[in-house]
């Protein structure tokens, strides 16, 4: 078999059962290649189980910026059967698979011919190594050998992940790795040939919550209540480890409700605070929303997106709740909802997220998805320079005089705030309707008043929120929201080469709905095509009911995994070549 | 400003909107007095309710005052410790409100020893909705909500918050001014989570415990000392059957607080601390 060349993108997967280290091999393959100066993206599908079932995580890693995963892949390597079995159909011409002849047997597979099977003995070498825990490294090394990149940084990253478990760990996971390399470098011909070459400058590996965290806390975040429920957990643990770095109190509440109103009571009183949860947490915050809505209090409260209804597929990615991000929590009232395209979106709009929450004193609802909040990808962020950091109108002593108008009337509805501990500045929230100092109040024209006040906000923060963000300019236009963003610009790629142009409509902020703005940008459309992660349209609903606008086409992923670039591209080919 | 407060300090000019003669006037009384014998600044001071009729206090006493949600309370007033611990902080919950839809948070609440009182307007019924049958409402009673009289048995707070740890445990009666102050100053004076259990008569729907009812089963306990020395035998006592309802100082220990055990607090209230420059640098070096 002719060994498969590839330019200057390689597509690697792993699989194996649960607890295998399945998402160990790709994030460490992503780690090392990231600091030889690559870039990458991991993507993982796991079953809800923590041990057995089959797992799989691909890497894919390129000179330049890596837009999206696909599901073929150059090279796999299999840690069990099963593996072989899924996966065998799914490896490019000339690609190959690394798998260990001594505890697989192959024969009864029926394996394409353009796939080259590569023997290495994992498990023995992992032993002779010292640890049979290490057969992952092994198979690591094996893939540096066949991509013909040298280890060297690899062993960097055993030294991090490895250090704090002692020097002896560090060398038994060298020595795998090593193994591995050597055992391919001398038995092994088939070499992966690419034009991967790093230009070493420093970047950073970094999944979506943890970028969410970042976001979080260079925008001063000093409390986090949260509990866990998979995709939004690692936002917890994350801020958790980080906690006492940044000064911020993390508490691991008794259930997502204690959890928003922690948040809420914190925010009230001066601090940033937020709360992340995935979408069956946030389903029971309606009614705290609808309170911070009321007293007008900030609060940032992060959604992951796992497909529902009800418990769903926990492990899974989609977009189903952007209509609860909406309309949850009675009444109507003031709120903003964010929707964030990838890593740069999780840290810049959360920085956005806690100054639109304290200068409106609204509740900010932030989506992302298991597939933006699993993903590890090679950043670039510029840390040196400081955040824009808007507190909001906070009121001056010269106002606090003992009988201070908390919920002032003002033309553009936003009052300036006292909290807890301010001298002069008390005053009574109240989650019933009340009048500016914060009666309760019942009477026609007090209530109006009210309603009227806060309603205006919603006017002033669409003013305020930038406009949709728009990709290459071509009458025919793709509206999508959340994880799809890059999958949808490599589409855009894609369909460029087939003679195809696309414009890409990426919807951030989505409530206050930019009417005006979407309009204008749709104006001069001939086509405008739908792409979301959900069954009913969610956004295409929300467009037509703000804009009149229905869509020429809609094309939806409900099934749990994510959309890659190749399958949108294809999908609206399938329509603008019919036109 | 350290001279001498007056009970006008904490009063507003509003006159509560409860039932004349409910039992909750003379929560509202006592705490004010309270509030003056330990010399609270109403600045620094934030009564926490969720939504019931005692839950309307926060309207009628002059200091920083959240009416939340029906049960929320307990978090609301957490989060807003955790913001500025250097404040005083009074949650003020109802049994319905307290034991019924937010018993979840009243039972971690005690697990953590925040620096903060949290007392209950104990009444028996649902007096906001009209009447229905509380959690404190002993098994059999008949009201529009259990009209062949309540199966289920009832629930006793202060047991329950002794079993979470509460730190500090009371049960007083709206009705003794003197005792039920004395025991808010101590409740507040202590350093860690107290509860305070308060007998409330609720004179519109409660026709079973009531002012006669109380006056002639209570039995007052001297204020100088805890009634029992040991958790477990705090436990006992409250969970064991006695002849005329207990009132006092039921059992107190100092244990750390939780913000004595967050080191982030040692910089100052976290509402204080500057967020203008925050460097990242550490955060992301575990992360090239
Ligand atoms: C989520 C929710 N459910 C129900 C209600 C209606 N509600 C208001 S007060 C109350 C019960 C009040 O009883 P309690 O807490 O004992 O206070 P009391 O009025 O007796 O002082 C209920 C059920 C509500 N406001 N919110
Ligand atoms: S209904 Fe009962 S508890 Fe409510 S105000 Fe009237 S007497 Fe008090
Ligand atoms: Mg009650």
């Amino acid at each position: 078999m002719t060994p498969k060349t590839v330019k200057n993108k390689i597509h690697i997967l792993a699989g194996g059962p649960a607890g295998t280290g399945i998402e160990s091999i790709t994030h460490s393959l992503a780690l090392a290649l990231t600091r030889e100066g690559l870039f990458a993206i991991t993507t993982s599908e796991y079953q809800n189980i923590i041990r057995g079932g089959h797992s799989f995580a691909s890497v894919h890693v390129g000179n330049t910026e890596i837009l999206s995963h696909q599901n073929h892949y150059d090279l796999m390597i299999a840690m069990d059967k099963n593996s072989v079995q899924q996966h065998c159909t799914e490896i490019d011409e000339g690609g190959a698979i690394i798998y260990d002849g001594e505890k697989i047997n192959i024969d009864d597979i029926d394996i394409p011919e353009t796939v080259e099977m590569i023997h290495v003995p994992i498990a023995r070498m992992a032993k002779e190594s010292g640890l049979s825990l290490a057969a992952n490294v092994v198979g690591v090394g094996a893939v540096f050998a066949i991509i013909g990149q040298s280890p060297e940084q690899m062993k960097t990253v055993l030294e991090t992940i490895f250090t704090r478990k002692g020097k002896e760990v560090v060398e038994i996971n060298h020595r795998a790795l090593q193994a591995g390399y050597d055992y391919v470098k001398e038995n092994v011909t088939h070499q992966i040939s690419n034009q991967l070459k790093g230009d070493e400058k420093k970047r950073f590996l970094m999944g979506g919550n943890e970028a969410i965290a970042l976001g979080c806390i260079r925008s001063g975040l000093k409390f986090l209540s949260a509990y866990p429920m998979t995709p939004g957990s690692t936002i917890l643990t994350t801020l958790a480890k980080e906690s006492q770095n940044y000064d911020i109190v993390v508490v691991h509440a008794e259930d997502e409700i204690s959890a928003v109103n922690m948040a809420i009571g914190a925010g009230h009183s001066g601090i940033r605070a937020a709360t992340g949860t995935s979408g069956g947490g946030f389903a029971l915050m309606g009614e705290a929303v609808s309170l911070a809505g009321q007293i007008e209090a900030p609060v940032v409260i992060f959604d992951a997106q796992r497909p529902g209804p009800s418990t769903g597929l926990p492990t899974r990615t989609g977009q189903g709740d952007l209509r609860m991000a909406m309309h949850c929590g009675q009444g109507d009232f003031p709120r903003l909802v964010i929707a964030a395209g990838d890593h740069q979106d999780c840290v810049d709009l959360t920085g956005e997220a806690f100054n639109y929450a304290e200068k409106y004193q609204l509740p900010v609802i932030f989506l992302t998805e298991k597939y933006i909040a699993d993903q590890y990808r090679t950043c670039e962020f510029d840390i040196t320079k400081n955040i824009n950091i808007d507190r909001g109108k906070i009121a001056p002593p010269s106002e606090l005089d003992g009988n201070f108008m908390r919920y002032k009337d003002t033309p553009d509805g936003i009052s300036p705030r006292s909290v807890p501990g301010m001298k002069g500045g008390r005053y009574t929230s109240t989650s019933y309707e009340h009048d500016e100092h914060g009666k309760p109040v019942e009477e026609t024209p007090e209530v109006k008043v009210m309603m009227e006040k806060r309603w205006r906000k919603i006017k002033t923060l669409e003013k305020e929120l930038p406009d949709p963000k728009v990709f290459g300019s071509s009458k025919n236009k793709v509206m999508i929201w959340g994880g799809t963003k890059n999958p949808t610009l490599e589409a855009q790629n894609i369909l460029q080469k087939k003679g195809f142009d696309i414009e890409v409509i990426q919807m951030q902020y989505i409530l206050p709905f930019k009417t005006d703005a979407v309009q204008e940008i749709l104006k001069d459309r001939e086509n405008l095509i739908m792409v979301e992660g959900n069954q009913s349209g969610q956004l295409e609903g929300v467009l037509t009911e703000f804009t009149g606008i229905t869509p020429d086409y809609s094309i939806r992923s409900y099934y749990g995994r994510p959309m890659t670039g190749e399958w949108i591209a294809q999908e609206i080919e399938k329509y603008l070549s019919k036109l | 400003m350290n001279t001498e407060r007056t009970v006008k300090d904490y009063s507003t000019k509003a006159i509560p909107s409860w039932c004349p003669g409910c039992g909750d006037f003379g929560i509202l009384t006592a705490l004010k007095k309270a509030l003056v014998e330990i010399n609270a600044d109403p600045d620094e001071t934030l009564v926490v309710s969720g939504i019931g009729c005692g839950s309307l206090l926060p309207y009628w006493i002059n200091t920083y005052g959240s009416c939340t949600l029906h049960g929320r309370a307990i978090p609301f007033a957490t989060g807003s410790k955790i913001a500025n611990h250097k404040n005083n902080i009074i949650v003020n919950v109802g049994d319905g409100d307290g034991l019924g839809i937010g018993m979840g948070h009243f039972v971690h609440f005690f697990r953590r020893n925040l620096d903060v009182m949290v007392i209950c307007d104990n009444n028996g019924v649902y007096g906001l909705t009209k009447g229905q049958t509380s959690p404190t409402a002993k098994k059999g009673t008949k009201t529009s909500s259990t009209p062949f009289g309540s199966i289920e048995d009832y629930v006793n707070g202060a047991s329950l918050a002794l079993q979470m740890g509460a730190t500090f445990v009371a049960r007083a009666y709206s009705a003794d001014a003197p005792g039920l102050t004395e025991i808010m100053k101590q409740a507040m004076n202590h350093n860690g989570a107290a509860f305070v259990d308060i007998l409330q008569p609720c004179v519109t729907f409660n026709k079973q415990e009531t002012y006669d009812f109380y006056n002639k089963n209570i039995d007052k306990n001297d204020l100088t000392a805890p009634i029992c020395s040991s958790r477990s035998e705090a436990i006992t006592f409250c969970n064991t059957p006695q002849e005329k309802i207990p009132t006092g100082i039921i059992f107190q220990e100092e244990l750390p607080t939780y913000e004595e055990q967050v080191p982030q607090f040692k910089k100052g209230p976290l509402a204080h601390q500057d967020i203008s420059q925050i460097d990242v640098t550490d955060f992301m070096e575990r992360r090239s």
